[in-house]
């Protein structure tokens, strides 16, 4: 046996330990780790991106203020389609939880480098939300069991309506609440290790517990009444971007008329529809497709909303190069072309980090069949989509991806 | 000349170390931004981190399992991460991993997963095995090992097997250097008398 420190040391030393390390497993997880690190660097380019629009609502030109609504609707899509698919931990949360018929709430978006915003929140049961914005006197109001969004501008007295279609069924299982409350359920009743107690504190002088979530996606801190198991404060944290949820008030008396979808009278209104479906890889294609056909032979240089920016700057300056001022249909027009290809970039939002996509495309050429733009690997498949620069498409092993 | 030679030689290389410190400090800053330097640190880490759960799991596949999610988190939280040396990162990353190992055998069928594995490759010890010179092998050790308390496991492996020192345990715990000191005693003296109640056949 050993007798001492210096002792059990050299029993160590002696020992026969197998630490050879796979090298397939070194150079897959190097692949994903970067690949995670890419996307996350993405999403939180496009939530700033999105805050800035959203700031900047109100611009000079008539083309960017319109695409500036796009992003925003764009934005709301992507927040849809991400809770309802493809957030590991959000997705597991699929049972109606919620016994709140109705909530009200103030959400805080932080995000490095750009003012603190703060909206004022009502949620309604089934799917009913309206945010607003002071700052921005913007105020919209989302029924998704009627797939509409409806976003008013007082001030201008100005209305757009977006028209949900193709709704994917499993939207509806969607609620905010009983996500943050089946947390803490989870908290209290299991041996979940990715779920961390973080004691007691004091909020407003109310002693609420905590909880601290961190799974693949997921970095949640919720506050609770340890007597009402309600939530008092939400935290959720992604890269540079902070929402905070306070004042959280479950069951408040709210009228009807405050969700309500009609536009008052007065509005200057437009109308869209979009299609709301679960966006494929033909979509990413097709986002291709329109870029190259508007921007001159060339693809996106990033597949965030980034690029949204890019394409209605280059339009803009297309037009101003032409002498032209964008009539209503034009700016129509192009608002219609920003929302499909908009399907492409959140068909690549959704696609989990298991998939290790990667886009190479900017500087590209369309057309050309040798160099790859995009691959990534579908789930459940042992081969990667490869996407080239003509829009073929080929199935390649893992060690014949592009380098 | 050969003298001259030799004090230029020395301050050539202590200031090629110099630099190398200071770029590595700076491969942590531009890590939080550039997926390159990222890989840079991954590459001078993977491996202590896969031997580090090798070590605490038994298992290489198990290893390789919690070794990703470690480099994952990392990935995911390097733009938050609050450091900037790579003392620091170093310390960051030994933190997420033993915290990933010990969420891992935290789950006790597990834990006897793990126990039934190292059991099932241990070496009988034979009659009088209690002599001086007998050894336990890496099974039998590890059995035992993981009798401990989660924390207590990781740092006899921080101490014995990846040869860290009190300070730096102290470190990645986020502990007094005293208080390892004295955990690290008691944590022997159980081992030792947990080794000879196995080896003694008690249990």
């Amino acid at each position: 046996m050993f007798k001492d420190e210096a002792d059990f040391e050299k029993v160590v030393g002696r020992l026969n330990i197998d630490t050879e390390p796979n090298p397939a497993h070194r150079e897959n997880l190097r692949r994903q780790m970067l690949s995670v690190f890419n996307q996350a660097e993405q999403e939180s380019a496009t939530r700033i991106i999105v805050f800035r629009t959203l700031r900047n609502l109100i611009m000079k030109s008539p083309i960017t203020k319109i695409a500036a609504a796009a992003v925003i609707i764009i934005a709301v899509l992507i927040g849809l389609n991400i809770v309802g698919t493809s957030t590991p931990a959000f997705a597991e949360i699929v049972k109606p939880f919620l016994t709140a018929r109705t909530a009200s709430f103030k959400m805080t978006m932080e995000v490095e480098s750009v003012p603190t915003q703060t909206f004022d929140c009502l949620y309604a049961e089934p799917i009913r939300m309206r945010q607003t914005n002071h700052e921005q006197g913007a105020i919209v109001i989302s029924d998704f069991q009627q797939g509409k969004i409806v976003t008013l501008m007082p001030a201008q007295n100005k209305a757009m309506i977006v028209e949900l279609e193709n709704m994917p069924e499993d939207q509806g299982k969607f609620n905010m609440f009983s996500e943050i409350r089946k947390h803490i359920q989870e908290a209290q009743q299991t041996q979940d290790e990715s779920v961390q107690f973080l004691g007691e504190k004091k909020i407003n002088g109310l002693t609420v517990i905590g909880y601290h979530v961190q799974k693949p996606a997921v970095d949640i801190t919720v506050w609770a009444d340890p007597q009402t198991k309600l939530p008092v404060e939400m935290t959720n944290t992604s890269g540079p971007t902070t929402y905070t949820m306070t004042d959280i008030v479950f069951n408040v008396e709210l009228d009807e008329s405050l969700f309500s979808l009609e536009i008052p009278e007065g509005y200057t209104i437009r109308t869209m529809q979009v299609d709301a479906s679960k966006p494929t890889e033909k979509d990413l294609i097709e986002l291709f497709r329109i870029w190259a056909e508007h921007m001159d032979g060339n693809l996106p240089s990033v597949l965030d909303l980034n690029a949204t920016m890019e394409f209605v700057k280059y339009q803009q300056k297309k037009m101003k190069e032409k002498g032209q001022e964008p009539s209503e249909e034009s700016v129509l027009e192009l608002q219609k072309t920003i929302m499909r290809m908009g399907r492409g970039a959140v068909f690549v939002q959704q696609l989990p980090t298991e998939s290790d996509w990667h886009y190479t495309g900017k500087d590209v050429k369309f057309g050309d069949a040798e160099k790859p733009i995009f691959w990534y690997r579908p789930e459940g498949s042992k081969t990667y989509r490869v996407i080239y620069g003509d829009l073929s498409i080929k199935s390649v092993a893992l060690e014949n991806l592009p380098q | 000349m050969a003298l001259r030679a030799i004090i230029f030689a020395t301050m050539v290389g202590a200031m090629a170390k110099l630099v190398e410190r200071t770029e590595d400090n700076d491969l942590v800053l531009r890590a939080k931004t550039q997926a390159g330097a990222l890989g840079r640190l991954y590459e001078m880490y993977y491996e202590r981190i896969f031997r580090f759960c090798v070590h605490r799991l038994f298992n290489k596949e198990i290893a390789e399992d919690v070794t990703s999610t470690v480099f994952l988190n990392v990935a995911r939280g390097i733009r938050d991460f609050a450091g900037r040396s790579e003392q620091d990162f170093r310390n960051w990353l030994y933190a997420i991993a033993a915290n990933q190992a010990n969420a891992y055998i935290r789950k006790s069928s597990r834990r006897k997963k793990l126990l039934a594995e190292a059991a099932g490759s241990m070496v009988p010890a034979r009659t009088g095995s209690l002599e001086k010179s007998f050894e336990p092998d890496w099974p039998g050790l590890y059995a035992v090992i993981l009798r401990l308390k989660p924390r207590h496991q990781t740092i006899v492996t921080l101490r014995f097997f990846e040869n860290f020192s009190y300070e730096q345990i102290a470190q990645i715990l986020d502990v007094k250097e005293a208080n390892v000191r004295v955990t690290l005693h008691r944590i022997l003296n159980k081992l030792r008398n947990q080794l000879k109640t196995v080896y003694d056949g008690e249990i």
